[in-house]
């Protein structure tokens, strides 16, 4: 029944930016120590944001993970959420 | 090993008064000046609230050395740090540090960034404008609302309330 295979369809996933944040703002290295910069590819379960979630290039991506590793070891974001 | 550019970012218990972190730091810039290193810039971030206790610390106090050290001279100054006891947690990140080539060509991206911007701003007031004037020709302007107020709701509550009892 074509009804009941729409219905288990997945929801889509949010759309993704074109452009990779990062590379808009012409960012050549991500600094871990400014939290802010990349809160938005952390979950509300302090996980990284997967690439099809955050539509960084690859080479922002890998940034952003390393700076988000970097800091959590220092303190500065949690490993898991309270 | 050629010498390179390194960053180091220390964490100390939040019970050490400002005098005393003056001292810590001063101590960690000995040890790096001692394993041959040449400190360029100190800093004390300040005080924070750690994201999870490290060593019992809920908060704690960050400083930051840049310096310049042998590569092979990196592993002894690793581990004096470990030794000290008043640094908790520290990591030292090997960073480039920006020519006057690579810091115009950054003044060159923040500017077209910049123009880019108000450029986008302007379109988009345009818009609006025209919008808006779109609008006020179709009808005439509503009366502003007043905000409601904490206050104000938990009156109307109060009054919904009561007459559900007087029912």
């Amino acid at each position: 029944m074509p009804l009941m295979r729409q219905s288990r369809q997945k929801a889509a996933p949010p759309p993704t930016p074109k452009q990779c944040y990062f590379c808009v703002l012409g960012a050549k290295t991500i600094d871990y120590k400014d939290t802010r910069s990349y809160q938005k590819f952390v979950s509300s379960y302090s996980k990284i944001l997967p690439r099809r979630r955050t539509g960084l290039c690859m080479r922002h991506q890998r940034m952003t993970a390393e700076a988000i590793k970097r800091a959590r070891f220092m303190a500065l974001v949690p490993y898991t959420p309270r | 090993m050629p010498t390179q550019h390194y960053e180091l970012l220390c964490l100390i218990g939040a019970e050490h008064s400002p005098e005393a972190t003056e001292t810590i730091l001063h101590a960690t810039r000995e040890l790096v000046t001692k394993a041959g290193g040449e400190v360029l810039n100190t800093s004390v971030i300040g005080k924070r609230k750690l994201a999870y206790a490290v060593a019992k610390e809920k908060f704690g106090t960050y400083f930051l050395l840049d310096f310049n050290l042998d590569g092979s001279a990196l592993h002894d100054l690793d581990r004096a740090l470990t030794l000290q006891n008043d640094v908790i947690r520290f990591l030292t990140i090997k960073t480039k540090l920006k020519t006057a080539k690579e810091l115009e060509e950054e003044v060159r991206i923040q500017e077209k960034i910049q123009a880019r911007k108000s450029r986008e701003e302007a379109a988009q007031r345009q818009d609006h404008e025209a919008e808006q004037r779109a609008a006020e020709a179709a009808e005439p302007k509503r009366k502003a609302e007043a905000p409601l107020t904490l206050e104000d709701i938990d009156k109307k509550i109060d009054e919904i309330l009561d007459e559900d009892i007087a029912k």
